[in-house]
């Protein structure tokens, strides 16, 4: 259902490829309504999805130009060309894109992080504490949903968790 | 008027009250207590029997016994909170009414544990989320659905931390991608950097 | 005297932040308005919320000066100022009194300066005191609702525009390398498409925490790749590429000889031998070709087939029951059927499945057995080939064998040309062979020296990169410690002149022992003088006695000497009279000293002055007052 392409002139085309590869990148994906007078929902629906499947699965099986083209010879060669062009230019982003969704395959991913250094001054129990304290904060995607962790750290305990991940990232350095 | 152990605050009314019931023991006895008192505040447990038997002498009841370990726990705790030294400590309390041998053994054994005591104060201070424990595996991904040639590390982390409640633990368990370990590990060495010109 | 504090009290004045001249070394100097403005400067250092509303400067009008006079005089009783001050004290300042208030305010300032340069310096120190600097700042400030909070809140009180750190993959065109870089499409992309970098977010948080992730992240794959390079890469003596796939390479190697030795066991159970893997990805193919459907590194066995078979028939099965429901025809029997049908085929289809099964694998070793029969044949036809070429040779030397005393002749003679052919050649080559030696020699010299060359130059570099490194350190040390003191320098008083202060200090403390030592001295003079004058009255009165007595007596025989008597009464009464006469001027005289003393300082007040002034400051408000009624009324 891709020849559907051709009802689009060549320039918004390959406009409408970016877009579609922006949203599998991870930015905001093309709606439907700016195409609404192209397109029935179905058509729509199918044409994004069989692009999105076909950027993923060229990037993803490291296939050749030539096999590529083979899978849009519905399209006139125009646009065959310039959804290659599309593919060519974005190959590395999509890969990384596909790394991301890779390494997120496991129940919880780290998303996000953030640290604060804070100086505790005092407390309920001593008036002079002047302790750092470092607050890590965690964002876990666990089964599609974000779950905040927070931990603080005391001095001993940061240098503690930095010497584990250093060994970590002493193996993870003969890896690269 | 104020007083350093009560952290330049008037001293509380029970506190002025339960003064009289100390004076009423042998300053020796009082000594005593104040040694099961700070045992109990260090987290070492407190002997009620044998508190019992030191009381004995001065014909305490059971509430004057409550009283008197209350208010030495809190002159001790307070003024080891506020970081009062022995001998301003005991010239306060004999203001406040306390005989002077009475002050100077109180004030002996808060000299010996003043350190500890602080240190144990420190310790249970309000903290959030302490870390235990961390544990970690390097994986290799060579090849997934997604991409048929990956061959990148990915990294699982377990993190072990205290939960709300003591006693009890949580573990966040998480994968991460190499490149975000990377950064989390030198953003953690930049902290513990900036931790370490604060001391 | 009064001029060292007059210095004192300008440098003070200096120090709050007022602006006083060079060549301003004296109160008698000072103009009007240098006052107000040093006034105010002290006030608002001393009490900041009676500071705020006053203005350091002198407006033009005469209302004005005045309202910003007596507004002064205000604050300054506030502050606790006891002396008489007034509108006048700031426009019509007279000496003594501006002296008087200045160093009353001067002496309320607070002594912070003072008070740290007690402190203990030091980094932890300056933290503190910043931190104490900070908390009394914002508990000075009061708290407004956040939706009608100013500018200046925003630091200490807000607490809506807080944004979690949450980073989103960004595009941008620098951060690319490799071959991609230069490719026609990847340009031209980049130069009509790609979107600049705060297009490409819905919220600019998110752009700011994904850049610094990027950032990071790069900066961080860059420092870690120069370390491993200076410590590993340099050594190797190989350009970055190909230092890098060759670890890639040895990577693969390991992992692919890790996988082979785990499942070596597994397939050789299964298939009776291990399969030659000559590649990486042979491998990988070979445990997908077992496990179709898996992802991960996990063999197939027979219950994952059949459970995946056995599902898809159950749709397949559900699906074809569909119409039939659809139809109403909803019978409890046929469903039985069905289902007893549906459990018939499944336990046959997995007849069927674990036969097909058992035949995959009986083919894969007839496989096997036909790749060793071929190979066995091979074997066998290279033994072949040798064993043929034998049999020439044998059939050479049997043709040869009839007439062999010629034929041996031949051969003496063929094997001596050979030998001497052999000579010949040998010769040829130690001809050639010497000079080639040589070169051999000299070329390997060249290389071991280069070598050497190379390994000094690698420590070289080494040890320049552990030197950048130290440097780098070091500065960045150094500039910490010159930070530090700056705050430190910031922070101390600024006084250099401490010295010549308690110098000066130590010369008016001798000079006033000075005065009190003549001051004693002139004390002891008055007390000698009054013990004489008290012996001398003792005398006198002694004298009289005697003297009145004689003559008392006599007086009663001698008409003469009774006149004489009265005489001497009459000298004695004088005497006294004129003493104390003299003792009354003394006090008088002291008195009007005292009273000229007076009019002297109330003539240094210039009341008489000031209240003329006072009065035409008056008339002018009234002036001006009738200018804006009229203003108001014309208007």
């Amino acid at each position: 259902n891709m020849e559907v392409l051709d009802r689009l002139p060549e320039p918004d085309c390959v406009k409408l490829c970016h877009r579609l590869v922006d949203g599998l990148c991870g930015r905001e994906p093309p709606c439907r309504g700016e195409y609404g007078a192209t397109w029935s929902l179905q058509e729509w629906a199918g044409l994004r999805d069989s692009l999105t499947a076909l950027f993923c699965r060229a990037v993803g099986s490291n296939s050749a130009d030539e096999e590529v083209l083979a899978e849009l010879q519905k399209l006139c060669s125009r646009h065959a060309h310039a959804v290659l062009n599309v593919l060519r230019s974005r190959r590395r982003e999509v890969r990384l894109a596909l790394l991301s969704r890779t390494d997120c395959m496991s129940s919880a991913a780290l998303q996000d992080f953030d640290w604060s250094l804070k100086l505790a001054l005092s407390s309920d129990k001593i008036s002079s504490l002047n302790t750092p304290l470092l607050s890590l904060s965690l964002d876990v995607r666990e089964n599609g949903a974000l779950r905040p962790v927070a931990v603080e750290m005391s001095k001993e305990e940061l240098s503690a968790l930095i010497s584990s991940l250093e060994a970590a990232n002493k193996v993870m350095l003969q890896m690269k | 008027m104020r007083f350093r152990f009560c952290g330049d605050l008037d001293c509380p009314d029970w506190v002025l009250a339960e003064i009289t019931t100390l004076a009423k023991m042998s300053s020796v006895k009082m000594k005593l207590l104040c040694g099961q008192v700070l045992k109990d505040l260090l987290g070492e447990g407190i002997d009620y029997e044998k508190i019992v038997k030191l009381t004995a002498d001065a014909k305490f009841e059971s509430g004057d016994i409550k009283a008197s370990v209350a208010v030495l726990s809190f002159i001790l705790s307070s003024a080891a909170k506020h970081d009062v030294d022995s001998e301003s400590l005991s010239s306060e309390l004999q203001q406040l009414g306390l005989p002077k041998e009475h002050a100077s053994g109180l004030c002996k054994s808060y000299e010996d544990k003043h350190s500890a005591l602080q240190d144990k104060l420190r310790e249970t201070s309000l903290r959030l989320g302490r870390l235990d424990s961390v544990s970690w595996r390097v994986d290799y991904t060579l090849s997934s659905s997604e991409l048929s040639e990956v061959n990148e590390p990915l990294i699982h982390l377990k993190l072990q931390k205290q939960g709300a409640e003591s006693g009890c633990s949580e573990t966040a368990a998480f994968s991460i991608s190499a490149d975000k370990f990377r950064v989390l590990l030198s953003e953690l060495k930049q902290a513990q950097a900036l931790m370490n010109t604060l001391q | 005297m009064m001029e060292e504090v007059d210095r004192i009290l300008i440098h003070a004045l200096r120090q709050v932040g007022t602006e006083v001249d060079e060549d301003v070394d004296s109160i008698r100097q000072f103009t009007s308005e240098l006052l107000v403005e040093g006034v105010v400067r002290c006030i608002r250092v001393i009490d900041p919320g009676l500071g705020g509303g006053l203005a350091p400067s002198l407006p033009p009008g005469m209302s004005a000066r005045f309202r910003v006079g007596m507004s002064l005089a205000q604050a300054c009783q506030d502050v606790g100022y006891k002396g008489e001050i007034g509108y006048q004290t700031f426009l019509y300042s007279s000496e003594p009194e501006i002296r008087s208030l200045l160093m009353f305010l001067v002496e309320k300032l607070p002594r912070e300066s003072a008070e740290a340069s007690a402190q203990p310096s030091g980094k932890s120190a300056v933290l503190q005191r910043a931190i104490a600097a900070a908390i009394r700042a914002q508990l000075d400030l009061a708290w407004v609702p956040p939706n009608c909070s100013l500018p200046l809140h925003c630091e200490t009180q807000s607490g809506g525009v807080l944004n979690s750190f949450y980073t989103q993959p960004l595009s941008s065109p620098h951060c690319t390398k490799g071959s991609e870089e230069n490719l026609k499409e990847v340009k031209e992309y980049r130069r009509d498409v790609l979107p600049p970098v705060t297009a490409q977010f819905s919220s600019s948080a998110s752009m700011v925490a994904s850049l610094l992730e990027q950032h990071a992240a790069e900066l961080s794959a860059a420092q870690e790749w120069d370390g491993e390079w200076k410590s590993q890469g340099l050594l190797s003596r190989l350009t970055p590429q190909e230092y890098r796939s060759r670890k890639l390479a040895r990577l693969q190697k390991r992992i692919q000889e890790q996988l082979r030795s785990a499942a070596q066991p597994s397939s050789e159970s299964a298939f009776g031998v291990s399969r030659p893997a000559s590649d990486l990805m042979d491998v990988l193919q070979s445990f997908r070709a077992s496990a179709p459907t898996e992802h991960v590194l996990k063999k197939g066995t027979h219950f994952t087939h059949t459970q995946k078979f056995t599902f898809t028939q159950e749709a397949a099965a559900a699906a074809a029951v569909t119409p039939i429901l659809s139809a109403q025809e909803s019978s409890g029997d046929v469903q039985l059927r069905q289902q007893e049908e549906l459990s018939a085929l499944q336990a046959q289809f997995q007849q069927l499945c674990s036969d097909v099964d058992h035949l995959a694998a009986d083919m894969r070793r007839t496989a096997v057995t036909h790749a060793q029969v071929l190979d066995e044949l091979k074997q066998r036809e290279l033994g072949n080939t040798e064993k043929e070429e034998k049999l020439q040779v044998k059939k050479k030397t049997i043709d040869l064998l009839p007439e062999a005393d010629n034929n041996v002749i031949q051969l003496q003679s063929l094997v001596e040309a050979s030998a001497k052919r052999v000579v010949n050649l040998a010769s040829q080559w130690e001809k050639r062979r010497a000079p080639l030696i040589d070169e051999h020699r000299r070329l390997k010299e060249i290389c071991s020296r280069q070598d050497l060359d190379s390994s000094r130059k690698l420590s070289e570099i080494k040890s320049l990169h552990e030197k950048i490194h130290v440097s780098t350190e070091e500065a960045k040390k150094k500039e910490e410690t010159y930070k530090q003191l700056l705050t430190e320098l910031e922070s101390l008083p600024q006084d250099a002149s401490r010295s010549a202060y308690t110098q000066r200090i130590l010369e008016i403390v001798s000079n006033i022992k000075k005065q009190k030592e003549e001051i004693t001295k002139i004390l002891s003079d008055t007390r000698e003088l009054q013990k004489e004058i008290n012996s001398l009255t003792g005398k006198l009165d002694r004298t009289f006695a005697v003297t009145d007595e004689l003559v008392f007596k006599d007086a009663k025989k001698d008409e003469s000497v009774r006149k004489s008597y009265k005489y001497l009464a009459a000298l004695h009464e004088n005497c006294n009279q004129l003493i104390q006469t003299i003792e009354d001027t003394g006090t008088i005289l002291r008195e009007i000293r005292d009273l000229e003393e007076q009019i002297e300082t109330e003539n240094g007040n210039k009341t008489v002055a000031n209240l003329e002034r006072i009065l035409d400051d008056f008339k002018a408000i009234r002036q001006e007052n009738a200018a804006l009624a009229a203003k108001v009324k014309e208007g």
